[in-house]
């Protein structure tokens, strides 16, 4: 975020659209907090925009939309280095190099933007530009501007940056899909996606604790704060499902949800 | 770490409240700015200008210093070439006349009567002189005093009433010890004394 950024705020959008994994949800807004909610059961927006956005749009009025997806259609990636170069060029050229190495796919196929997280890690986030050339030209053709596209993952991680005290894990878990986000210092330094378990809670907390596991061992953090969104709304039955975990599946700890924890809506861009 | 700003859109729009608040911020900080600087200028040229007069002083105090200076390195020059022309006057100085005459007077004791002298204005030069003397005895003091000054002895001729000697010496320096004091160094090269025939007169 430079300086020019810093200076040109952009506006909040007077509605919001949540497209998540196998629902939506239209948030209306008024002074930057959330007025009305309107779900849209069904629309997975993020994998095929066809007829789902017929549904949508008879939910939208005709004012500044904005578009926050479920964390689905992104592919988040923490690159550590030894040092970061303090040239721009030469910063870009290092993480472009870096997300060659790993990613396999036509790299010019997605929306790549990246965030320089502390001297020696970077944040990197692709999502697929047919995906956001679908929404924009969707909204273009009902004539209703679009004047935000975010990543509620991004968002939420944003919150837990800025709370005290800083989570150590953040948990945001879409029907069958799950991310983790874990935080050390101020910063993420590893963030996973799973899909493929049931729906259930308890398999979600499973997957969780050998995750959590796998990060004590690898980078020596022993995750204790947990911040916990399930946008299907069962976090309650997910934070059970945590509680329920042995300390043998979490590799020695307990997890416990931060209290008062992300707020209703910490992936939109409103006030908690 | 920075704030994760993430927004795709391609038409995002500006919070034009936000942005008129921040720019105006930035202008009273650009204003403040300014008046700072202003005043720190003002300050500065006013504190220039009341330390003008003390600056011209002291510039005039170091023109002085560099005239004095000059004048200074100018008498030196001059008094150096003066010096220098009154060392050669010194130096031509050094032979005394009458120091010599002292010297002679010195030597010459009662009975002695001094005939003929003849010297040159020259350091270390020789005195040659004519003496009479009314007897041997007088005659060899007379020696004996110039007896240290490289004495030699030209003629020695003796007459009924007295002894006529011709000789001759090197004149003392100044600063030589008197002859009085003087030790005999070695003995004074004598010639033959010849007989005079008298005066006809």
């Amino acid at each position: 975020m430079g300086l020019i950024d810093r200076l040109l705020p952009l506006r909040p959008p007077r509605q919001v659209v949540f497209a998540g994994e196998r629902h939506a949800e239209v948030f209306r807004l008024r002074n930057g907090r959330v007025a009305h909610r309107v779900p849209v059961p069904g629309a997975a927006l993020a994998e095929d925009p066809g007829d789902d956005w017929q549904a949508l749009f008879a939910a939208l009025e005709r004012e500044e939309t904005g578009v926050v997806f479920g964390a689905s259609p992104f592919i988040f990636n923490v690159f550590e280095f030894d040092r970061l170069p303090w040239r721009r060029q030469a910063l870009r050229e290092l993480v472009a190099w870096r997300l060659q190495k790993i990613f396999p796919e036509n790299i010019e196929a997605y929306d790549h933007r990246w965030f320089v997280l502390n001297r020696r890690r970077v944040l990197s986030v692709l999502v697929r530009r047919s995906l956001l050339d679908s929404v924009e030209s969707a909204f273009h053709e009902r004539n209703i501007p679009l004047t935000a596209i975010g990543s509620s993952t991004l968002q939420i991680l944003g919150r837990a940056l800025g709370a005290r005290p800083v989570p150590d894990l953040v948990i945001e878990r879409d029907g069958a899909g799950c991310t983790l986000a874990f935080l050390q210092g101020h910063s993420p330094i590893y963030i996973r996606k799973f899909r493929g378990v049931s729906e259930s809670p308890a398999d979600a907390g499973d997957e969780i604790g050998r995750t959590v596991s796998f990060v004590r061992g690898q980078y020596g953090i022993d995750p204790r704060r947990c911040w916990l969104h399930d946008h299907g709304g069962e976090t309650a039955a997910v934070e059970a499902a945590l509680q329920e975990l042995s300390e043998e599946a979490l590799g020695g700890g307990r997890l416990s949800p931060l209290p008062p924890g992300p707020g209703p809506t910490p992936h939109l861009p409103v006030r908690p | 770490m920075r704030k994760l700003e993430y927004n795709l859109a391609r038409q995002p729009r500006l919070d034009v409240f936000a942005f008129v608040l921040r720019a105006a911020l930035l202008f009273l900080l650009a204003l403040l700015l300014a008046g700072l600087a202003a005043a720190y200028w003002g300050g500065r040229r006013a504190r220039q200008e009341a330390a003008a007069p003390a600056a011209g002083r002291l510039r005039d105090l170091a023109g002085e210093t560099s005239r004095l200076r000059a004048e200074i390195e100018s008498r030196q020059r001059a008094l150096g070439g003066q010096l220098a022309v009154a060392n050669v006057l010194i130096e031509r100085k050094s032979y005394s006349f009458v120091g010599r005459l002292d010297f002679l007077e010195h030597v010459a004791g009662p009975g002695i009567r001094l005939r003929s002298l003849s010297l040159v204005n020259q350091r270390g030069d020789r005195v040659s002189l004519a003496l009479s003397a009314r007897s041997l005895p007088e005659l060899f003091a007379v020696y004996k005093k110039l007896s240290a000054y490289g004495l030699a002895i030209a003629s020695e001729t003796q007459t009924p009433d007295e002894y006529l000697v011709q000789l001759s010496f090197s004149a003392p320096d100044p600063e030589a010890p008197s002859p009085r004091t003087a030790p005999s160094r070695k003995s004074p090269q004598r010639t033959p004394m010849t007989p005079r025939r008298p005066d006809r007169k």
